[in-house]
């Protein structure tokens, strides 16, 4: 091993090994050091990746060139697209994952990379000289130096799991926290804070009785995540719906005397939208059951993870309770619930490239900025690993806006107004969010992937193709004007109504459920069409979208051209916030800490109310005017 | 550099012209230190406390200017929320100019119009409608203008758009709820209730925004225009109206011998009242001009007064005048005037053709009719009484075009709820609805839109 790198990164989890493997393909020479090699990439909790925004994600990372999507599409055992009943900005590709393969999956990839090394170790102390980071010290005292550190070191930042009562350090059931690295960051300046999460019992298939729950299968077409997996061919497993009972309930309950919840023991917060089920039960105590998803582990192991059942109550309770549960009469428990503690930093502490203000080449990345979520810490990893290499060569750095993606509005999000709980990504916190669809996000990424190396040129090729093919037929098909005749009898089978005259394609398109695919019954729309070859089903597909949804996409745009105004309005750099008393007292504090780079991002700061941005607006307006007639004396 | 506001303000605070009492603002942290080389208190021995009005003269140079009371406010319990003194000399152009001019000498500067209001605004002691409210109170020239502004100012606006915002954030959370939480065993909301919603939303800000003709009456006075063949006797009337409430106001600068524009407050409402020059045929150079201003002031109004003579048979041009008057579709009055003399006049045309119209008759001379006539004015204005506590009226065109485009994008999102679209799309507009209620309480708000609302503001209010 060499004695110094260029990037190192410390931990294996999802975002560390999106960081090393962006870092390594881009050409740094990369160190991942990581707690415990053989769980690389682990999923802590549940064995699943994807859903609303989170499946978007995926599909974002994997079209700038990250590992995640191709990787799930290699060892996931049940894929479906969700929301497929609304429209297509919500449809959201979900897999399940068999735990182990996934693993073991990305350590491959790791391992067969070019130029990233990894090795086991603890880092305890990160080196710094004069605000610029020099590399990270570990717990056998060697220091290994390199020219920028990506930290994401995800739960295990003095983590602390509990049973019941009863507490144990560990970065996840089983495996060591680490300790000292917070202490060395906390020592540097670095603000910390607490936050908690929860896993749910692993249980023993061989002891369910799935005859009382019900089946709930894959997609029978499943659709990949990776825009570069042509098929999903392996078969899928199916998972189990069952419910908890009213029995179940009062057994929870009678354990909330000894819940390190409820009785002040964990004092870290935790996510609202991922309720432990005594939190469940305690706050919607009039809802008589609550659904448990059975979720297979994996092709090889026979554990089940139960999904909806995330609990840190006595072990007693788990046992008694878990047994209520129509189907787990008699199950075995393998492995208990727990909650989990642990370190991280509020993001407002970093730049929009997840580097640190405070020094210079340390990255962020992952739970460690208060993030929850495979998918998110991902995401994380490959912004930060492409920017510390980006800033090596002096290159401008990459900042996906909020129009551009699901990975701009996660890292703005946690920039600029930080996170009081694990912060997960929903659909709903993307303002664009009829624009920025997963079936588009190669249109919107890999042109950016393909400049830092991450994509291939034969992919960028084949997008290109796609995205002159969609513009031509755009543009190609408003000139075939078919007459009646011919459509009428595609028009009358699906039960639209037959038209009068000769109608131009893209007007047909607008009807509800009319595809392309029923109208290639006309000569010239096939003649079109079958040129297209392989790329056939994804062109008409976003033709297809584009046209039907027309006037919605063209209004968000008229938004996303508004959001560049603001976004533009640039706030000089070293303006002294606390010293206009014109701004609410804690607009000041924030923005004196976040320091944003233009209005628009001011405005999406917590605490600073509008009146806060008006004030901003009019003293940066005031400043602007001054300076040209400059006052008298 | 920083932008904080560190120089301290004067300006007369009073409206120019002669008066009681004048005011001279002054704000910013030597407010309280420059009045100390020209201000000798009556009491010397005594240290000033805030809130409290001194008495004393002010001296240029020991040279006696006036005898003053001098209050001062300690920030940050004062207008500005700055330091603020405020000096309260004998009324009059001169006394008060010549006051403050002593005061910018002692290193003060004069204030940009609405500056107090504007250091006030970014000091965080009022929101963008409680501005405009200042705004409003200042420039309001009757009870009912005065009204409506002080209720604005008390947040009241602010609270419903507030309580509406509630409402759809709630009704967005809802649709949010399907999309990102699909796999959840949570019930959703039927597509019929979030209508319902929608539809009291819509409700609630039509009848807002249908307070709009009423709060700019309220605001702005009405227009009410005077016409009638010439000596039919308009001027007499009008006359005869302004000696009744005894509140004329002002001639207008820059209106013609034509048209003569008068303010008249009829308990409490503004009336902008134009007499017109008499319509009729006419090839005289002058008169045609007089002819042209007339239906220039018709086509402006938003009430006529249509004066007939009691004294004189129906004429055609009464005729021609009715047919333009139909045309306009204004509410007015069909006013016989001359009642005190024989009836020759056969009005039944009018209220054949302008049923609407009520016809009334009065006397300019004897001033016969002339109470009812003002009491029918004020109700066809206000249709009914002054704004009363309990009311909350728009009175601003800014606001009036965010409720409007906040209806509109209601409007969107339930015709795409009944085209059967997903959530996401009805979200589309759900979220612009909300930022149309957030640019009434100044949520996102161009540099317009505040240039705009300081330079309203007459220079310190």
């Amino acid at each position: 091993m060499a004695g110094s790198y260029d990037v190192i990164v410390v931990g294996g989890g999802h975002a560390g090994c999106e960081a090393a493997l962006a870092a390594a393909r881009m050409g740094a020479h990369t160190l991942m050091i990581t707690m415990t090699i053989h769980n690389i990439a682990q999923m802590s909790c549940n064995p699943a990746i994807g859903g609303p925004a989170k499946g978007h994600l995926v599909r974002e990372i994997d079209a700038l060139g990250g590992e995640m999507g191709r990787a799930i599409d290699d060892t996931g055992i049940q894929f479906r697209l969700l929301n497929k009943s609304k429209g297509p900005a919500v449809w959201a590709p979900r897999a399940q994952a068999d735990r182990l393969e996934y693993s073991v999956r990305m350590r491959s990839a790791l391992e067969a990379q070019a130029g990233l090394d990894l090795f086991q170790a603890m880092a305890v102390r990160v080196l710094e000289k004069n605000g610029c980071i020099q590399g990270v010290e570990t717990e056998t005292g060697r220091q290994i130096h390199s020219r920028a550190v990506i930290l994401t070191c995800g739960t295990f930042l003095n983590g602390l799991t509990h049973i019941g009562l009863k507490t144990f350090p560990a970065g996840r059931a089983g495996e060591f926290p680490a300790t000292g690295l917070t202490e060395s960051l906390s020592a540097l300046g670095f603000e910390a804070g607490r936050l908690k999460t929860g896993t749910p019992p692993r249980v023993d298939g061989q002891s369910i009785d799935f005859s009382k729950t019900e089946i709930q299968n894959g997609d029978e077409n499943p659709q990949p995540f990776s825009f570069q997996t042509k098929a999903i061919t392996q078969p899928q497993i199916p998972c189990h719906l069952t419910y908890t009972r009213k029995q179940t309930h009062e057994l929870l309950r009678s354990g909330l005397d000894r819940s390190p919840l409820y009785t002040g023991k964990i004092t870290g917060v935790g996510p609202r939208y991922c309720p432990s089920i005594e939190d469940k039960i305690v706050r919607f105590a009039d809802k008589d059951r609550h659904q448990i998803f059975l979720e297979p582990e994996g092709r090889r192991s026979v554990e089940f993870y139960v999904n909806g059942f995330a609990t840190s109550l006595p072990e007693d309770v788990q046992v008694s309770a878990i047994r209520t549960i129509p189907g787990l009469e008699n199950v075995r428990i393998t492995r208990l619930g727990y909650a989990i503690e642990y370190d991280f930093f509020p993001p407002t502490q970093l730049g929009p490239t997840m580097e640190t203000k405070r020094i210079s080449g340390l990255y962020f990345a992952g739970q460690i900025n208060g993030t929850s979520g495979y998918e998110e810490a991902a995401a994380q990893g490959l912004i930060a690993g492409i920017n510390a290499v980006l800033k090596l060569h002096g290159a401008s750095p990459f900042i996906p806006d909020r129009s551009e993606g699901y990975m701009g509005v996660l890292i703005d999000d946690l920039v600029t107004k930080g996170t009081q709980e694990p912060y997960r990504l929903f659909t709903s916190r993307a303002e664009y969010r009829l624009l920025l669809r997963q079936d588009n996000a190669d249109q919107r990424f890999m042109e950016y992937g393909a400049g830092f190396g991450l994509i291939g040129p034969e992919l960028l090729e084949r997008l290109h193709k796609k995205t002159g093919a969609i513009r031509f037929l755009l543009s190609a098909l408003s000139d075939v004007k078919p007459d009646p005749e011919t459509v009428n009898p595609v028009l009358v089978r699906i039960g639209s109504a037959p038209i009068d005259q000769r109608q131009d394609v893209l007007r047909l398109l607008k009807r509800p459920h009319l595809t392309l695919s029923h109208l290639s019954a006309i000569p010239e729309v096939e003649a079109l069409l079958a040129p297209l070859n392989e790329l056939r089903s994804e062109v008409t597909e976003q033709v297809e979208i584009e046209i039907k949804y027309e006037g919605y996409f063209e209004r968000q745009r008229e938004q996303v051209s508004r959001y560049h105004g603001l976004e533009s309005r640039a706030i000089p750099e070293y303006l002294d916030y606390l010293s206009l008393q014109s701004l609410s007292k804690e607009a000041r504090e924030k923005l004196d800490k976040i320091r944003p780079l233009s209005l628009g991002q001011a405005s999406r700061i917590s605490g600073v109310s509008p009146s806060d941005i008006s004030a901003l607006a009019v003293l940066i307006a005031r400043r602007s005017r001054e300076r040209k007639t400059p006052d008298e004396g | 550099m920083t932008l904080s506001q560190n120089d301290t303000i004067a300006a007369v605070a009073t409206p120019p012209g002669q008066g009681g009492i004048a005011v001279i603002r002054i704000s910013g942290p030597h407010a309280r230190a420059c009045i100390q080389s020209v201000f000798f208190p009556s009491t010397a021995e005594k240290k000033p406390a805030t809130h409290r009005a001194e008495h004393g003269w002010i001296r240029d140079n020991g040279e006696p200017i006036d005898e003053v009371l001098v209050t001062w406010f300690q920030a940050p319990s004062s207008y500005t929320g700055e330091d603020v003194v405020e000096i309260s000399c004998h009324g009059g152009t001169y006394v008060a100019g010549r006051i403050l001019d002593l005061i910018i000498r002692q290193g003060t500067r004069p204030a940009r119009p609405g500056e107090f209001t504007e250091r006030a605004f970014l000091n965080g002691k009022m929101d963008l409608s409680q501005a405009e409210a200042v705004a409003d109170l200042i420039h309001a020239r009757t009870e009912a203008a005065r009204v409506v502004a002080a209720y604005q100012l008390e947040g009241r606006l602010s609270d419903e758009i507030a309580r509406m915002r509630e409402l759809l954030t709630e009704t967005c959370g809802l649709l949010e709820l399907e999309l990102d939480f699909c796999e959840e065993d949570v019930k959703f909301s039927s597509r019929d209730e979030m209508d319902r919603r929608l539809q009291t939303l819509q409700s609630r800000l039509e009848s807002l925004l249908g307070s709009f003709a009423r709060g700019r009456i309220c605001r702005e006075g009405i227009r009410l225009v005077i016409i009638g063949r010439p000596n039919v006797g308009k001027s007499s009337l009008l006359n005869r109206l302004i000696e009744k409430e005894r509140a004329i106001v002002t001639d207008v600068p820059g209106t013609t011998r034509d048209t003569l524009e008068e303010m008249l407050d009829v308990e409490g409402v503004l009336f902008i009242v134009t007499d017109t020059a008499g319509v009729r045929e006419t090839r005289e150079p002058v008169e045609m001009e007089g002819v042209r201003r007339t239906r220039q002031a018709m086509d402006s109004a938003d009430m006529i007064l249509w004066v007939l003579d009691n004294h004189e048979s129906w004429h055609p041009e009464d005729a021609v005048l009715m047919q333009k008057l139909q045309e306009l579709k204004v509410p007015g009055f069909c006013v016989i005037n001359k009642c005190d003399l024989k009836t020759r006049l056969q009005a039944e045309p009018a209220g054949q053709h302008l049923p609407e119209w009520p016809v009334l008759s009065v006397s300019a001379r004897t001033g016969a009719g002339l109470d009812r006539l003002i009491q029918a004015l004020k109700n066809r204005a206000l249709s009914g009484d002054l704004p009363g506590e309990g009311e909350l009226l728009i009175t601003k065109a800014r606001h009036a075009d965010a409720i409007r485009s906040c209806l509109n994008h209601l409007d969107n999102a339930r015709k795409t709820a009944e085209q059967g679209l997903s959530q996401e799309f009805i979200a589309l507009d759900l979220r612009g609805a909300l930022d149309a209620l957030g640019r009434i309480t100044g949520q996102v708000t161009s540099d317009d839109i505040l240039n705009r609302i300081f330079s309203d503001f007459c220079i310190g209010k």
